[in-house]
């Protein structure tokens, strides 16, 4: 049995002084790595940390992050990534409900830590690994201990930690459809047999250089960071904003000489439209990994003709599952076709088309995915109920030691056997590979008291996916500036509408529910960014 | 048109085009605006071709670089050098 954290103590036994991770000008080996979070492990454990606890993480991706991760999974507890960017109330919410006592975090989050504190996070006790003592104040209400702490001589792992690969290695919250988000817990086992899979598939090698551009709450993130230490092979932090300059993004790409990329593809499409590809040159690049959202096939083809030598795959799979389809991007001679197929399971995962009366479809008939295999999440936190209502064990032809999650997704499976990803059965939506709930915004709107009522709608895009549109009815004292501030207050904001249209009254039907069809079909202006 | 008028017009063109979540009255000239992420990626792209139009400018990718987009008085000044050109 193996854990996510063994991926990192073997390869600092394999290769030491190789380059684990690169952040800027900073970086560690994998001695250092595996040293320095054996040191941040004893200093937790110390501040209470125990065995199948949770501990978040607060702070911009870094070093420091990613000696946090493998300093909490040492400990047999998991680690819960709260978005750095989102605001402090959300992240309460998050803190609560995982009941988030200890977070390892950073002196670039200090002003922004009594907010968490006030908005209700029962955090006790904040480590700040890169601060000395003075450089950081402990807000009221909880301790505060800074990496002055940590003891040089305790580089051996903590003593006396039992080790199952059923314990859950991470939780990631995803927007929730009621205004709360969910927290998905994935296991050890869960990461490390879609990790395993995508190292194998993609041939990673202690010679690669990853890029991890997802930050850590996004599911991304975990083939970047496992991958790579899995390998021995090096994980190169991509910049904060980097991607607001597509030009600096490809010569970034080329000059840090990034073997394997994996990210959501509408950044990919900044790079065809102004990376200026042609000129720049990426020779180190061999493998391109896109998910999350809808590749648009005219970008995806363009980015393919100016990078002839790369492999480019289609990985698809809600938080859930980690990753359960994936699809090779075949070189097409002329035009590309409309679309591309989510494809084939990957390993030792099984898909099933299910009809609405829950019987499994024959090949070719669209229904509900369901999927079966060692990927498939361990539950909801806290939420007994929803987790009983997609996750079920047992379920299914033939016998599996493993459970089966109800995604949701609505697809069918094509002549050559490739899944082909129709939509959602609910109001879930991808906007720039993020996933959004309609009624999480909608219920933050709701909150505003000038509001009487509202509908979220998705506005197709073809760069985004979708542009979120918001209807709303109010009592005529506000305006759409103060609801964006007011949703950022509470929503990350990749989630706050950028279109509002203010009426009267919203459209009915005929059972007196809002018609969001009908909103949605009135607000057809396709936005066309290029 | 002045470089006043221009910063000012950019302003607008931002408000009306960019989802940001912090209060807009606070941007002024010499905000920060990569420092306190009021544009994002895609916004950026927008930005570029919004501003194209409305000044009639072309901004080649290599004018997307952060100098000259760190703040709205850096933006006015690319758009009255593309002016001259």
């Amino acid at each position: 049995m193996r854990l996510v954290h063994d991926l990192v103590t073997e390869s600092a036994a394999a290769h030491p002084d190789r380059v684990a991770v690169v952040d800027g000008d900073r970086s560690l080996t994998y001695a250092e790595l595996d040293a320095g979070s054996n040191r941040l492990a004893h200093l937790l454990r110390e501040c209470g940390v125990q065995h199948r606890d949770l501990v978040g993480l607060y702070l911009d991706k870094s070093l420091e992050s990613l000696l946090g991760i493998y300093a909490i999974l040492k400990l047999g507890s998991a680690y819960v990534p709260l978005d750095p960017a989102a605001p402090p109330a959300r992240l309460a919410t998050i803190a609560a409900n995982a009941g988030l006592r200890c977070l390892v975090t950073g002196a670039e989050k200090a002003d922004l830590w009594p907010e968490l504190l006030r908005e209700g996070a029962p955090v006790e006790v904040l480590v700040v690994p890169a601060a000395r003592d003075g450089e950081v104040e402990a807000p009221e209400g909880a301790r505060l201990v800074t990496g002055a702490a940590l003891d040089e001589r305790l580089d051996a792992p903590p003593d006396g930690v039992s080790r199952s690969d059923s314990d859950l290695a991470y939780i990631l919250y995803t927007s929730g459809s009621t205004g709360v988000p969910k927290g998905v817990m994935l296991s050890h086992e869960n990461a490390l047999a879609f990790v395993d899979w995508a190292a194998d598939e993609f041939g990673v090698s202690a010679e690669d250089r990853l890029s991890s551009h997802a930050p850590l709450h996004f599911d991304l993130s975990v083939f970047d960071l496992f991958a790579a230490a899995r390998a021995g092979a090096a994980v190169v932090l991509v910049p904060d904003g980097l991607s607001l300059f597509p030009l600096e993004q490809a010569r970034w790409i080329r000059d840090t000489g990034i073997s394997v990329w994996y990210s959501v593809p509408s950044i990919l499409t900044l790079l065809v439209l102004r990376g200026k590809l042609a000129e720049v040159g990426l020779p180190a690049l061999r493998t391109i990994l896109f998910a999350g959202e809808v590749f648009p096939t005219k970008y995806l083809h363009a980015l393919m003709q100016h990078l002839p030598h790369v492999r480019f795959a289609n990985l698809f799979g809600p938080t859930e599952t980690n990753v359960n389809t994936w699809y090779e991007v075949p070189r097409w001679d002329g035009e590309p076709p409309a679309s591309i197929p989510i494809g084939k399971p990957v390993r030792d995962v099984e898909i099933f088309a299910v009809a609405e009366d829950g019987s499994i479809l024959d090949r070719g008939e669209t229904g509900e995915m369901h999927v079966r295999g060692p990927t498939v999440m361990q539950g909801y936190w806290g939420d007994a109920e929803r987790t009983e209502a997609t996750l079920f064990h047992g379920w299914g032809p033939g016998s599996s030691p493993y459970p089966t999650y109800k995604t949701g997704d609505v697809a069918y499976v094509d002549e050559n056997g490739d899944w082909i990803f129709l939509g959602r059965r609910d109001s879930q939506i991808k906007s720039r590979g993020y996933r959004i709930e309609l009624g999480d915004v909608e219920a933050a709107l709701d909150q505003h008291p000038s509001v009487l009522e509202c509908a979220v709608v998705p506005i197709p895009d073809e760069v985004v996916t979708n542009r979120i549109k918001a209807f709303v009815v109010t009592d005529g004292d506000v305006g759409q500036e103060e609801l964006v501030t007011f949703v950022c207050e509470r929503l990350p904001r990749y989630m706050a509408p950028e279109l509002f249209e203010f009426r009267e009254a919203l459209p009915r039907s005929s059972t007196g529910k809002v018609d969001r069809r009908a909103l949605a079909a009135a607000s057809s202006e396709a936005t066309r960014v290029d | 048109m002045s470089t006043d008028r221009i910063a000012e017009r950019i302003k607008q063109l931002m408000v009306e085009n960019l989802t940001y979540s912090g209060s807009w009255n606070e941007v002024d000239e010499e905000y920060p605006l990569l420092a306190k992420h009021v544009i994002d990626s895609l916004g950026m792209l927008k930005l570029v071709s919004v501003i194209e139009e409305e000044f009639d400018v072309e901004i080649d990718d290599d004018d997307v670089v952060p100098a000259n987009w760190k703040t709205i008085r850096d933006i006015a000044a690319l758009v009255e050098s593309k002016r001259a050109e």
